[in-house]
């Protein structure tokens, strides 16, 4: 016999896992400290990628200045002036990427402990049976 | 009004019966607008600037995930810059790059924002777009209608320079002169910034008074983000002098309070739930199952009109009966003191006023006009 009752809770968790609840069984798999610093890891490489991009660029755009002074010019103290900047941009993003971590798994918490509340009542319904 | 419930309710019947195919046409029209303007606008190379080429791609788009647009609207644009100068089509990626580890990573959902905002501010009518985002999406869009907006400045600045560029001759000493050419503009033209920050703005005012638990916060959220993105606009053209045409702005918003009152009305109902189709089994069952979302009529429709009945199921502040003491009845009826009775148990006076049973208004007062009022009294007290 179907019982109509797990066939609605089936065909909602279903639709979640195909849904939402992708990404946040996947956010699940993680512990919360994990996962926070995980994106933290991946903004630093971020921002640290953007600002050799960047680098380049600049050094590229001042291309004749560069290849006249080549020989004169501390390129160690040079690159070594841009730090602050480098390191202001880096806390500033490393925050932003905190706080979109925090929440993200926040949210995603709560959606699988109504996933799992309903894995339970399905389970029950299943003895029941 | 009625009408106007009803002619929602048929539409958003109407979506959930068919949204399998609305979704993909959907995508298909925005797609080949998209890569049409892209075309049309830069179409520096003409292998790709044909309309087979751009329906076959707005076919894939149609069944692929919406961030697949994004992608052959990069591609084009690339492929078009790429024709012009390599040089470009290297800052070109680059660009799109940085924008896509910084920022769009954070908002993967909201790709198609980058590629419909720049087509928006080429129409000179992007400003309804924060208002409606605030209203149905997520601060994340912000990040996305920002790259959006960096995009399309970056565009312009090329396709104003493409007749500079096209004309220095690629050589080891020319290079950096491109670059710096788009670099300078895109620095100069403080124009971006502006209006990066006052969509973001917009934007976050009208996603928090939405959601912050008060009446009319829709409205006011509607209306707060049209007077915030004005203003911002004008500061930052006063500051900056960004020549953007204020007369658009305001005809553009007023237009935004418009399609915000339309997205209200809609959205309270649809809550953005799709028709699912799912396959799942248990022991005994395989199940294919097609769930479709029950239309919530929300706040909107909680008005019942009210014939034949001037006050509503309220107790008698004199007697402490309700009306249903009077009146349990479905229809009108004559009392015992031979006064005629509306169903709520309420007679109309000689006055005009209604009064109960006991010869009292609602308010407490009196039909011979000697009762006092008792409103203000606390309940207990009567």
């Amino acid at each position: 016999m179907l019982n109509k009752e797990k066939v609605i809770l089936m065909t909602r968790m279903t639709a979640y896992e195909k849904g939402k609840g992708k990404e946040n069984l996947r956010i699940g798999t993680y512990f919360r400290s994990d996962y926070i610093w995980a994106a933290i890891l991946k903004a630093v490489f971020a921002i640290t990628f953007a600002f050799i991009v960047g680098l380049a660029l600049y050094i590229y755009y001042n291309y004749e200045v560069f290849l006249e002074n080549i020989y004169e010019m501390d390129i160690i103290s040079l690159l070594l002036s841009f730090r602050k900047y480098y390191f202001i941009v880096l806390i500033i993003y490393v925050a932003l990427a905190y706080i979109v971590a925090f929440v993200k798994y926040a949210l995603a918490s709560s959606g699988i402990r109504k996933y799992k509340s309903n894995l339970k009542k399905i389970r029950k319904l299943q003895k029941g049976q | 009004m009625n009408t106007l419930f009803e002619i929602r309710e048929k539409i958003i019947q109407f979506y959930y019966k068919f949204d399998a195919f609305i979704v993909p046409v959907l995508k298909l029209i925005i797609a080949f607008i998209v890569l049409h303007t892209i075309n049309s606008r830069m179409g520096y190379f003409a292998k790709i600037d044909n309309v087979a080429i751009e329906l076959i791609a707005s076919l894939l788009c149609s069944f692929l995930p919406s961030g697949v647009i994004l992608v052959f609207a990069g591609l084009f644009t690339l492929l078009h810059m790429y024709h012009l100068s390599i040089i470009v089509a290297a800052l070109g990626v680059i660009l799109y790059l940085i924008l896509y580890i910084l920022f769009l990573r954070f908002a993967p959902k909201a790709s198609l924002v980058v590629a419909v905002t720049p087509i928006l501010m080429l129409w000179k009518i992007p400003y309804f777009l924060p208002v409606v985002l605030g209203l149905v999406a997520t601060p994340g869009s912000a990040v996305a209608m920002g790259c959006g907006v960096i995009s399309y400045y970056f565009l312009r600045i090329i396709n104003a320079n493409s007749a500079t560029i096209a004309s220095m001759e690629l050589s080891l000493s020319d290079a950096p002169d491109q670059l710096k050419l788009i670099i300078d503009e895109m620095i100069a033209g403080k124009g971006m910034i502006m209006v990066v920050c006052a969509f973001a703005v917009t934007l976050l005012v009208v996603y928090f008074l939405r959601r912050l638990p008060f009446k009319r916060n829709w409205e006011i959220a509607i209306g707060a983000g049209v007077v915030v993105q004005i203003v911002s606009l004008l500061i930052g053209d006063v500051i900056m002098d960004t020549g953007i045409s204020f007369i658009n702005v305001i005809l553009v918003s007023i237009l935004a309070v418009a399609i915000g009152f339309a997205i209200k009305f809609f959205a309270f109902c649809v809550d953005f739930n799709r028709t699912e189709r799912v396959q799942f089994e248990d022991d005994d069952y395989y199940y294919y199952v097609k769930a479709v979302p029950k239309i919530s009529l929300g706040e909107t429709t909680g008005k019942v009109r009210r014939i034949n009945r001037r006050h509503g199921g309220r107790m008698s502040f004199i007697t402490g009966r309700t009306n249903d003491f009077y009146g349990d009845n479905d229809e009108d009826y004559t009392g015992e003191d031979g006064e005629y009775y509306s169903e709520d148990g309420y007679y109309e006076g000689e006055d005009g006023e209604y009064y109960s049973e006991d010869g009292y208004t609602e308010d407490g007062y009196a039909e011979d006009g000697l009762g006092e009022d008792l409103t203000e009294i606390p309940f207990e007290d009567k």
